[in-house]
């Protein structure tokens, strides 16, 4: 059954594709027919097995560790959704100071374990313009996404571009096809605009933004006034602290400013005693 | 307990973070460091060993005369090694060993004779007879030759030492007894003159003065009581002669008066019987006759009383026995010479009593003065036997000078080098490039901090941490990783191997 859906993604993607670089020679994007906005709210993404392939958390996952620590991270986010409910708490952007840091990897997996709550559905949305690894991993790198609707002048529209997974909690919005100018999209009207409809439409969904690297772009200091919480990840015994100061400064945290940290990629714990080994993951 | 472990895991991955770091410092630390290690010269020791006994002749002779066992032989040492390194010696070290060609001026020289004199070791001598010379130089023949010249001047200056050993203790033996004898000559002079001196107080053969003093006083003593006694027997002899002359002068007197009354009374009496014969008591003749006769009697009385009363106003020339007047005259002759007797103790008791700090002084001195030449006579006894003993000994040890000396190693010139120790300096270089290295990682972590812990990025942003996600590695980074590891390791290896392969030569030589 998957490869079948596969097939028929593939197809659908190489049409979007066709169009697609059609745009890239003209400075405006052609107008994308219906039918192929219909076909992609057709797509389920086969999201488990990416994941699993990745080293992801899955639904399935028997990584009890880690399981435990996202549930650890989520709870205060979740708690701020619950308590703030105006003030798009639930919008999270995912961040870090330099590239590697883990970020993707955190902001799926983060997005995986909230969605594992009973009530909540998430919606992954892949904000790095420049590097959408999220969107690489994930399969949905050629999908039409994020940069489309703000490209496109209402043409094509949130709803279009939401892809649905065979995770039922779980949906994606892509990086999206015409990246070029990521920046003045980022900080345009629209994509304020895309926010506010984002945390309004869907009060009970939980956004999750994968954004780039603070200190590589500034589009993620841009993204920060737009979220309502940021979850910033630091990678442990390789990021410098000043970078972390640099990190934070750019970001113009405030009083009213909702940011948490994360360690990644930590070798101690001083909550247990002792040196944690790394889980090697089997893989398949 | 925790914490140090934790803060161990931190140290140790704080340091692996920065491996090669660590290892492109000591790597480079070795580099420099050891081409010096071999470019440090080699210097070679030579040495030789001498057994040398310079101690026989002397110390049994000047054994509890003159010097210690010790003490005389750490000095016979320490002589021996300023004599061997001395000016002169060294002069001659330097000449006989080519070293004099080497030097130019006469600063060059000072130098190196000075030189000489610190370097070169003399040790030993002082609990076995053997004494080591040692020398160290660059050049292994040269310091073999310096050895051996030293050496053999060593065994001249040594030799002559010895040699001179039995002669100057004979001299030095012959010089003490001279100084004895005259030592004794003098007490014996200040003795004599003493004696003279104080011939007088002088303590006689029946002890000191205070003996004398107190058998003095003994005597005067018994004296007196001698004399005490001889003037109570006179006494007592007077009185005696008294009361007889007395007794027979007044029966004298008495008979005489009493005579011439007692005549008339008898005649009377007589006449008084015849008449009664006749008459009766009334008669007036016997009447009469009577009265006279109690007149004659009351005036016999009379006269009698008058006698006595003269007696007592007037002795009279006594009249003694033969007996006791002899007596009188032998006793009043002793009391005489007991007086005089007494008097004579009593003079010389008083005489010494005057020498009461006198004597007692003079006789210390006496007593001190003897045992000055006691002394002097015991010593010079003891040198004069010493000198018969030395003579004998002499006389039988004369033609054992080669026994005194005796070659135990010669002196060699080295083939392996005294130092450096390369080895320890290979070792030194290498510990010291990764403790450098370590010190360098140690620095770049202190400098640019990261984070371990949670906490610290709580501590450090104040900003809460919602949570920390363990390290996972997918297969492919775990294969990168012992990749990089097996990377590592290598690199690592070839330098320890590098040093390996060095120390392995270093034995190998």
């Amino acid at each position: 059954m998957d490869t079948i859906e596969k097939a028929a993604a593939k197809l659908s993607k190489i049409g979007l594709k066709n169009t697609q670089i059609g745009s890239s020679l003209d400075s405006a994007p052609p107008p994308l027919s219906t039918e192929k906005i219909i076909e992609s709210e057709k797509i389920r993404v086969s999201l488990a097995q990416h994941l699993e392939e990745n080293g992801f958390l899955f639904p399935e996952c028997t990584d009890i560790q880690r399981m435990e620590e996202y549930r650890r991270i989520k709870r205060p986010l979740l708690m701020k959704v619950d308590a703030n409910k105006q003030d798009k708490a639930n919008l999270i952007m995912v961040t870090s100071s330099l590239p590697g840091e883990g970020k993707t990897f955190t902001s799926i997996n983060l997005a995986i374990s909230i969605a594992m709550e009973l009530d909540r559905t998430v919606l992954f949305v892949d904000a790095d313009v420049h590097k959408p690894a999220a969107s690489t991993t994930l399969g949905i790198i050629d999908y039409n996404g994020l940069t489309d609707v703000l490209v496109s002048n209402n043409k094509i529209k949130l709803p279009n571009v939401i892809l649905k997974t065979d995770i039922s909690k779980v949906s994606l919005l892509a990086v999206g096809q015409d990246r070029s100018n990521a920046n003045e999209l980022l900080a345009s009207s629209k994509m304020s605009d895309l926010v506010k409809e984002l945390t309004e439409r869907y009060e009970d969904r939980i956004i999750i933004v994968d954004t780039p690297p603070i200190l590589a772009t500034n589009e993620a200091s841009i993204l920060a006034n737009l979220a309502g919480q940021i979850l910033l990840v630091v990678e442990a015994e390789r990021t410098p602290q000043s970078i972390l100061s640099e990190a934070l400064s750019n970001l113009n945290i405030t009083d009213e400013t909702n940011i948490g940290l994360v360690l990644n990629k930590a070798r101690f714990n001083s909550k247990k005693s002792g040196y944690y080994y790394e889980n090697y993951r089997a893989s398949s | 307990m925790d914490e140090t472990l934790t803060q161990i895991f931190k140290i140790t991955r704080l340091l692996w973070n920065r491996r090669w770091i660590i290892l492109a410092v000591a790597t480079l630390v070795c580099a420099v460091g050891w081409p010096v290690v071999y470019l440090i010269p080699n210097k070679y020791d030579s040495m030789a060993r001498v057994y040398l006994n310079t101690q026989t002749m002397l110390t049994p002779l000047l054994r509890g005369l003159a010097v210690e066992d010790d003490r005389a032989r750490e000095q016979i040492a320490s002589t021996t090694r300023r004599t061997l390194l001395s000016r002169p010696n060294l002069e001659k070290l330097i000449r006989e060993t080519d070293l004099n060609l080497e030097v130019h001026s006469p600063e060059e020289r000072e130098r190196l004779l000075i030189e000489l004199a610190r370097k070169i070791q003399v040790r030993g001598g002082q609990r076995e007879n053997i004494y080591t010379i040692s020398y160290t130089n660059k050049d292994p023949i040269l310091a073999k030759k310096v050895v051996e010249v030293l050496l053999s001047i060593f065994v001249e200056s040594t030799l002559g030492v010895a040699r001179n050993d039995t002669s100057v203790t004979e001299k030095f033996i012959e010089e003490q007894i001279k100084e004895y004898e005259a030592r004794l000559i003098e007490a014996e002079e200040r003795l004599k003159n003493f004696k003279q001196k104080n011939m007088g107080l002088m303590p006689s053969d029946a002890g000191g003065y205070f003996a004398r003093a107190q058998a003095q006083a003994d005597l005067l003593q018994q004296a007196r009581l001698e004399l005490d006694e001889a003037i109570m027997r006179r006494d007592e002899l007077h009185r005696q002669i008294e009361r007889e002359s007395i007794q027979l002068h007044r029966q004298a007197v008495l008979e005489e008066q009493s005579g011439v009354y007692d005549e008339r009374i008898n005649l009377m009496e007589a006449r008084l019987d015849e008449l009664l014969l006749q008459f009766t008591e009334a008669h007036p003749d016997v009447v009469s006759l009577k009265e006279s006769i109690e007149e004659l009697k009351r005036q016999k009385a009379l006269s009698l009383e008058n006698e006595s009363e003269n007696d007592n106003n007037s002795i009279g020339e006594p009249v003694v026995s033969e007996e006791l007047r002899v007596a009188l005259s032998t006793i009043e002759a002793e009391v005489s010479a007991l007086r005089v007797r007494v008097e004579e103790y009593e003079r010389r008791t008083a005489h010494l009593k005057s020498l009461v700090d006198t004597i007692p002084k003079v006789e210390a001195e006496y007593a001190r003065l003897n045992r000055d030449y006691d002394i002097n006579l015991e010593n010079y006894q003891a040198l004069v036997n010493r000198r018969e003993s030395a003579k004998i000994s002499r006389d039988a040890d004369e033609s054992v000078d080669d026994l005194q000396f005796k070659i135990i190693d010669p002196p060699v010139a080295a083939i392996v080098p005294s130092s450096p120790n390369r080895p320890l300096l290979l070792t030194a270089v290498l510990f010291l490039g990764f403790g450098l290295g370590a010190g360098v990682a140690w620095i770049l972590a202190m400098i640019k901090p990261t984070f371990y812990e949670q906490r610290e990025l709580r501590e450090f942003s104040g900003i809460p941490v919602f949570g920390t996600v363990s390290l996972t590695l997918t297969n492919k980074a775990k294969s990168m990783r012992r990749l990089r590891t097996i990377g590592f390791i290598l690199a690592g290896g070839g330098l320890f191997a590098a040093y390996g392969a060095q120390i392995a030569l270093q034995f190998a030589q």
